[in-house]
Formats: C-alpha cells, structure tokens, sequence
C-alpha cells in the first residue's frame, strides 16, 4: 500500500532557535512544542518524512531583497536536536518551491504518495510556492494548519487562502 | 579504450538501475547492504525522473560549472543513504581503498551510488574531463581536457556537416 508523504518546511534554527534570524519568539515556541508532539506521535512506518531546509548564499540575485537568513555555514540552516531523530532526508533548497533543483520531484514520482501533507515555515514561501507544484503534479496536498507559520499575520493568512481556494488544498485544522 | 565511470554509462541509457545494484552486491562485503540491495532488486522503483535530473545536472555542470545547488543535490543523495569507508594512505591516492555500505532500507541509495560515483570521478580527475558529444549527445570522460568529440566517427560527421 502506498505510503503518505509529510513535507516539514524550514525546520531549523533559523525559525525554531531563540537566536535564529527569523525567530518569532512566542510564535516559534508554540511551533517547536506543536511540531515535536506531531512529529513524536507520527507513524512512520505509514508516513515518509522530508525536511526541506533554506540555506541561502548572499550572492543569489534571484531575491529582489538580500538575504537574511540561512546563509549557508551558519547557525541557521542547523536542525534542531529535538527534531533530528524523527528526520532521514533533508532536501537543501535555495529557492521558494522546494523542487527547485532538488530531489523532492524524483522521489515523490518514486513513491507515487497517498496524500502529502505539509507542516512548518513560512506560509506564504516555502509552504505556498511548494504545495503549487505538488497541486500541479496532481498530488493530493493537505495543510495542517497548526504546524505553519510565517512571521507576519496578514501574509500567513493570504499564505492559508490562496492554498484553499485556488489550489485546492485540503485544510486540516486539527 | 578506457571504461567510462558509472555514471557516465548510466546517463548515457548503456546500464541500468538493475546492472547498478547487481554491481554493488557483486563488490560490497557488508551483508545488511547486500541485503537491503537484494530486496529492491526484483521491484526497482522508477528513476525515470531521476535519471532526467541527473542528466540535467551533469550538462549544467560542464557548462557553467560546479555551484552550491549542485553540491546541495547531491548531498541530499548521499547524506541519507550511504556511510563512506576509507582505507589506506590518506596523503596519497595511491593505494587508498574507498568503499560505501548503505545506511538504511527505503533511502535513495540507487540515486546516491552514482551520485558518489560522480563525486569520486570529479575528486580524481576534475571537471575539465566530462564532456558532453556535440553529435551524438552522449557524456565521455576518457579523452582529455582537450577533446570535443567523443570519438572519431563524430568528429568525422561534425566535418561533413560544416
């Protein structure tokens, strides 16, 4: 039987850590806690982790403003201990859509998942650009709400409804 | 004439995923990786996708070079899948033995032993030998920094065509 995939966007120091760059402190730590339980309750004999992780170089003139966050070499792009035990494949990405010269594409066509669920940071990047090429492969794609976040409010919920209403992806709220 | 590396041969359509793990099983003394290698062996997940990147990615190296997204790709390979082995003299390549065992089943090992292939090829010889055949289109490593054409009847067919 084929397996569900979960696409964990961004779980590093950068969001996760008191001193990453893109913490948001009490929003993080909700996060953290949310994502670990999540992550420690997950079959995975059922469910195919990928943990795609930012990591950035300073000279990437495909961004219109400069990079601030997981430079490649520093704290940020580290995962944290917490997380580590429940991650087999990070997938490095440099851009918004995680399967921009990465491996995700050739593996999910591998896989042929079930459902792919999507959890992490930031809603209207990572998440949103994401779940658009999965939608436009045809995967079955569902949000779990709790597990995202982006730093401003407004664009996490332009993020949520854009995903919702044009993409068609399943919310799940719980 | 001089074999060329796996990855080449497999980029070119001349082996197979079956002829990949074959190899491995037939060369690895570590029985959990001859195992898990055994397992997949009558029920080899589709690469086609794979395959495609990877020939992407071997023609955007020799033409613009190796960049951190390459090195990304490749990683995300390899991290996960296979643990590296050396044995030998580490100041000189001469008669260091290098070998990998698989870390685990349900990882992309298939896609990583040749993306290890590749990286010990480049860590050996460079980039300046992989070259891609203007007339035929096939990959070549085994004629030198200086070389066009992968043989002589496609240099010969390049001049007819002038």
């Amino acid at each position: 039987m084929n397996k569900n995939v979960v696409i964990a966007c961004g779980l590093q120091k950068a969001y996760l850590h008191p001193q990453g760059t893109k913490y948001f402190g009490e929003k993080s730590d909700i996060m953290r806690v949310r994502i670990k339980d999540y992550l420690k309750s997950l079959d995975f004999s059922q469910n195919i982790l990928y943990l795609l992780r930012e990591i950035h170089q300073t000279n990437d003139n495909f961004f219109s403003n400069t990079v601030t966050h997981s430079i490649v070499g520093t704290k940020d792009t580290e995962i944290p201990e917490e997380i580590k035990p429940y991650v087999k494949i990070v997938v490095d990405v440099t851009r918004y859509s995680g399967f921009y010269k990465t491996l995700l594409e050739s593996e999910l066509h591998k896989i042929k998942p079930k459902n792919i669920y999507l959890l992490g940071f930031e809603t209207h990047t990572l998440i949103l650009f994401t779940a658009e090429e999965l939608r436009n492969r045809g995967y079955k794609v569902t949000l779990l709400e709790p597990l995202i976040a982006s730093e401003d409010d407004y664009l996490h919920a332009m993020g949520i409804t854009l995903m919702k209403n044009f993409l068609a992806v399943d919310i799940k709220q719980e | 004439m001089k074999i060329e590396p796996m990855f080449v041969r497999y980029a070119n359509g001349q082996i197979d995923e079956k002829y990949i793990i074959n190899s491995f099983i037939k060369s690895s003394d570590n029985e959990k990786s001859k195992e898990i290698a055994k397992k997949i062996r009558d029920e080899i997940p589709a690469l086609d996708l794979f395959k495609r990147d990877f020939i992407n990615a071997l023609e955007d190296i020799i033409d613009n070079g190796i960049n951190n997204q390459f090195i990304n790709y490749i990683n995300s390979y390899m991290k996960p899948s296979l643990e590296e082995y050396t044995e030998g003299s580490g100041a000189s390549r001469t008669g260091e033995k290098r070998w990998v065992i698989i870390k685990e089943e349900g990882t992309p090992w298939i896609e990583a032993l040749l993306c290890y292939n590749l990286t010990l090829f480049l860590k050996v010889n460079g980039l300046q030998d992989l070259k891609k055949c203007p007339v035929c289109t096939k990959f070549f490593s085994h004629k030198g920094k200086y070389a066009k054409y992968c043989s002589e009847t496609c240099k010969g067919q390049s001049g007819n065509k002038r």
